[in-house]
């Protein structure tokens, strides 16, 4: 069987701006592509869905989620160019209460939802050192806060 | 300042300890054995849409969905290739993924259907199986791939139906038979 290591990566796929991971939830497809396209990025990033996004790269119950999650931003820095990674948590998250046991709301939510945010930039971060990584927070309104 | 990297371990030590107790129920409907309520309060959406990484894409399957009159009523997971994403065994981590997150978008939210969206021109196919097909022969590729993912849906979740689509990069759809 062919390693991954040793894939050729096909040349012409063109470049996209960023990587954008969030979450399986029904309640956010169609706000979050408003969002982006709101953001002038419309066509202009690779996706990736993981349920409970940042937590779904980082938790330690599902692995081969993370490793998925990484396989694809290798993907994306190699096919797209990316030069950005975008993490877009949610509120009202259905994995993050399911993973932690916990169901928080307000500034408690917040902070779960930084820890993990930023877990997984500092992930990125060591690995890419080149790439930008924004950490985000939407509300099931569809408004995005930044998690510093 | 405190990350609270120490106590995370500790939570997750515990779900694990909880998810343990419950494994024997089988597979990702176990993990939410434990929490009944979540499935009542999360809601009900009609699909699961499987599709592709791709930048030029991610705008025009919601558009789509839109168009079906399935916009907020949609559970998405996204992985390089699509179909051919959930079925290599070059990368039976996604495979695996998939499966996790279609238990999920069933025990959650009840779905109906998973509507598996390739698209033509994808990189994903030509980085996996090394080919670089046009017009009938790529339809073909995506054809078998979506095949293999339906007969696998089909074995675990019987009750399931599977739409099996291409995308153009224009964003038209066909339906593959």
């Amino acid at each position: 069987m062919v390693e991954r290591r040793d894939l050729v990566i096909p040349s012409g796929t063109g470049q996209a701006e960023a990587l954008l991971l969030t979450c399986i939830d029904y309640r956010l497809p169609g706000k979050i592509a408003r969002y982006m396209e709101a953001r002038g990025l419309a066509a202009n990033y690779d996706h990736v869905i993981l349920a409970g996004a940042s937590l779904g790269a980082t938790n330690s119950l599902y692995p081969h989620w993370g490793e998925t999650f990484r396989e694809h931003l290798d993907l994306a820095v190699k096919l797209h160019a990316i030069r950005r990674v975008i993490l877009l948590d949610h509120r009202e998250c259905g994995s993050y209460r399911v993973i932690f046991g916990t169901n928080l709301a307000g500034a408690e939510e917040k902070a779960q939802h930084a820890r993990e945010l930023h877990r997984l930039a500092r992930e990125i971060r060591a690995a890419y050192p080149d790439l930008a990584v924004e950490t985000l927070l939407m509300s099931l309104d569809g408004k995005v806060e930044p998690v510093a | 300042m405190h990350d609270h990297s120490c106590c995370r371990g500790a939570v997750l030590a515990s779900t694990r300890r909880r998810f343990l107790t419950v494994a024997g129920l089988g597979g990702t409907a176990a993990l939410f054995g434990f929490t009944p309520f979540l499935a009542r309060a999360a809601g009900e959406a009609d699909a699961l849409v499987l599709s592709c990484i791709d930048y030029r894409l991610t705008d025009k399957v919601s558009a789509y969905m839109g168009s079906r009159g399935l916009q907020g009523k949609y559970d998405q997971v996204i992985l390089a290739g699509a179909a051919l994403g959930a079925v290599t065994d070059k990368y039976p981590d996604w495979g695996r993924t998939f499966r996790d997150h279609l238990g999920l978008a069933i025990k959650l939210h009840n779905i109906q259907r998973v509507i598996a969206i390739d698209h033509r021109d994808c990189g994903a196919y030509r980085l996996i199986l090394g080919k670089d097909a046009k017009g009938d022969e790529e339809k073909k590729l995506h054809a078998i791939e979506l095949h293999r993912l339906a007969k696998q849906i089909h074995a675990a979740h019987p009750k399931l139906a599977v739409d099996m689509l291409l995308m153009n990069l224009d964003g038209s759809v066909e339906t593959i038979a």
